[in-house]
């Protein structure tokens, strides 16, 4: 982690523990996350890293009894400082299972610049064929732009959810193992996508595949049990870990 | 491993294995359950379908496009023909079945049964040249217009040797038709209206509905949205909860009580009416309406997934957008439910509304007046000395239309608005 001198820091976390009542999800955990990259977050289910994921943009403000500590910088100013409208509008956020509103492909698309109050058709249109075109969707729906959403084959629909995230122009968006609900074909369709957005977006992915972590990630962090076990390069982590738990976990001997 | 599968295999003693046995009894006791619920199933349609046949047998007599559209109370006109008229003109008679005719004054009479269910002389057949066309109202001293469906309640007539005589409706149509030819000119006519319509009760059930609902859809859907998404889940929470419960449990009558107590007063010195009005009772059952709307809202919104309100949370919407741009336009179709049964408890309220709104039929409609639906006017009907079923039959077959064509509308936005939702073309 030493060769990341001419990486912007975007993200910084300072010791966050996390906890849901008694359980005590995150512990201690730290790390620095790069601007226009991808960063992965590996690890067994309930290891805490979705939990880590949606620390970034406050979701887990939602969640009654969630007790968070420690501090999370996003361009050096803590997330508890931001207001979670504005917050929220510059992290995005794509789910696991695609969910675009019950509206047209339009609406969905505009539903967050709207909320912020552009009533503007010409602007609104323009706003929606950009995302939908950034998204790699718009040649697919651009016909049918009034369909409902829910009216698009799955890989689509995640695509639209995508499209919608962008439609904010966000500086980091999050992705909760996008892909774990889609089939192989659609999945490639999400990586190439992913690899296109890292130009212009910082991308956390969480993913449960490895061989995807590999493909589309430039830094991954290994998880285990609430900590972060290894954080390194990518390359590195698959060629090289350091650490013997990483090492058991890529290569299936884990459990 | 392998001993055991073996060990399963040989000895076939598993208590699941299928036997033929087994198989027979399971047959013998799916036909008896599926017998019962036959039977049970079938007792309940054929009960649904006299009831319906009971009222409609009844009713359909009475039932016409004047019950619906003529008023209730009978005006009176009275009028006169003094002129005499041309012995030397017969009119032709239209030789309808049941029409008793006068081939002096070409007109036809015939008995008939009004919605009091009383016998009564109908002027049925006027015949183009008549002078019935030309009838002066004493009252007013104008010609009358139409005099077809008009009751005859009694004549005064003066035949051409200068006898005086009179026929009433007691006398039939036959006898009518006879005295009517001897007389040269009417002294004396008075004419009525048949009454017993319902139309003024039809428009307030419909101004009850509306009115009704413009007070409880927006309190209900409030009450929904504050429990569902802004409650915290404590005590308070729960109590409010449970007394929405509760509420719906409370007998009409005792709504009645509320009603007639705190809204007509209310309303009286709000909209200056005298004793109980459309207003108070709307009031009355949209208080008696909320639970059915705020636990079919709440249901609804339940049903909608987590996962859309945290898209739109992330999307950078606030709590309050995401509550009116995603919750409530996907809860629309439960609220139409609600809607639906709270509808249907209109249309079928009696007991609130004999106290809240007022029993007497009347034939104004006023928001601030009082006036009876279709329910409390059967109650009226039923209630007096003389009950009139036949009436009160002709006004179910109304309601259970109204409540018929109600739920196909409903269902129909309903499903159109799913549809939308659900991403299927229109």
């Amino acid at each position: 982690m030493n060769n990341n001198i001419e990486n912007n820091t975007m993200f910084k976390a300072n010791n966050i523990n996390l906890s849901y009542g008694d359980k005590h999800v995150l512990k201690d955990v730290n790390i620095e996350i790069y601007e226009k990259k991808v960063t992965a977050f590996i690890g067994p289910s309930g290891c805490g890293k979705s939990t880590f994921l949606r620390c970034f943009d406050r979701l887990n403000d939602l969640i009654p009894d969630c007790r968070i500590s420690g501090e999370l910088f996003l361009d050096e100013k803590n997330v508890e400082d931001y207001n979670p409208i504005v917050l929220r509008s510059m992290v995005g956020m794509v789910f696991q299972s695609p969910n675009p509103f019950p509206m047209s492909i339009f609406d969905n698309v505009a539903y967050g610049p709207r909320c912020q109050g552009i009533k503007n058709k010409k602007i609104l249109r323009e706003i929606v064929v950009n995302s939908l075109k950034k998204a790699a969707l718009y040649d697919e729906v651009k016909d049918r732009l009034k369909d409902s959403g829910l009216s698009l084959s799955g890989g689509q629909q995640q695509r639209l959810c995508i499209a919608r995230t962008i439609a904010m122009e966000p500086e980091v968006i999050l992705m909760d193992e996008p892909t774990s609900a889609l089939d192989p074909i659609a999945t490639l369709k999400i990586e190439k996508l992913i690899l296109e957005l890292k130009k212009d977006y910082s991308i956390i992915i969480v993913t449960h595949n490895m061989q995807q972590a590999t493909r589309i990630s430039d830094y991954t962090a290994f998880f285990m049990l609430g900590e972060i076990i290894e954080y390194n390069e990518t390359i590195e982590l698959f060629s090289r870990p350091k650490n013997k738990k990483t090492e058991d976990y890529i290569t299936g001997r884990f459990g | 491993m392998e001993n055991r599968i073996n060990k399963v295999d040989s000895t076939r003693k598993n208590p699941a294995r299928i036997s033929e046995k087994n198989v027979k009894k399971r047959r013998v006791l799916d036909a008896l359950f599926n017998c019962v619920s036959y039977v049970f199933s079938s007792f309940g349609v054929c009960i649904l379908v006299l009831i319906i046949g009971f009222v409609f047998s009844k009713g359909s007599s009475t039932l016409s496009w004047d019950f619906i559209t003529s008023d209730y109370n009978t005006t009176t006109v009275t009028c006169s023909y003094l002129d005499g008229r041309d012995k030397s003109i017969t009119y032709s008679n239209p030789n309808v079945e049941g029409l008793e005719f006068s081939t002096g004054w070409g007109v036809g009479f015939e008995d008939s049964i009004d919605a009091m269910n009383e016998e009564v002389v109908f002027v049925k057949y006027v015949d183009e040249n008549s002078p019935f066309n030309n009838l002066t109202d004493t009252s007013t001293g104008e010609t009358m217009d139409d005099t077809i469906n008009l009751v005859i309640d009694s004549a005064l007539l003066k035949s051409a040797e200068g006898d005086v005589f009179v026929v009433t409706g007691d006398d039939g149509a036959e006898v009518m038709a006879q005295q009517f030819d001897r007389g040269n000119s009417i002294m004396n006519l008075t004419l009525k209206t048949v009454g017993g319509g319902t139309r003024a009760s039809l428009e307030t059930t419909l101004y009850m509905i509306g009115l009704t609902l413009v007070f409880a859809l927006p309190l209900g859907i409030g009450c929904a949205i504050y429990l569902h998404e802004y409650s915290k889940e404590n005590a308070m929470t729960r109590i409010i909860r449970s007394l929405i419960l509760a509420t719906a449990g409370v007998p009409s009558i005792i709504f009645g009580l509320v009603g007639a107590l705190i809204f007509i007063p209310f309303v009286n010195s709000v909209a200056g009416s005298n004793g109980g009005s459309i207003m108070s009772g709307a009031l009355t059952l949209a208080i008696m309406l909320l639970p059915i709307i705020v636990t079919n809202t709440e249901e609804a919104m339940k049903t909608i997934p987590s996962s859309y309100k945290a898209a739109s949370l992330a999307l950078g919407a606030s709590q309050t957008q995401t509550t009116f741009k995603v919750i409530l336009p996907n809860a629309i179709p439960g609220i139409l439910t609600g809607t639906l049964l709270a509808i249907g408890r209109i249309i079928g309220e009696s007991a609130a509304l004999i106290y809240a709104t007022g029993a007497s039929i009347q034939d104004t409609v006023l928001l601030n007046g009082s006036s009876t639906t279709l329910s409390v006017h059967i109650w009226s009907l039923m209630n007096g000395q003389s009950p009139n079923y036949k009436a009160a039959c002709a006004i179910a077959i109304v309601i259970i239309v109204i409540d018929f064509l109600l739920n196909i509308i409903v269902k129909l936005i309903g499903n159109r608005l799913q549809n939308k939702f659900k991403g299927v073309k229109n």
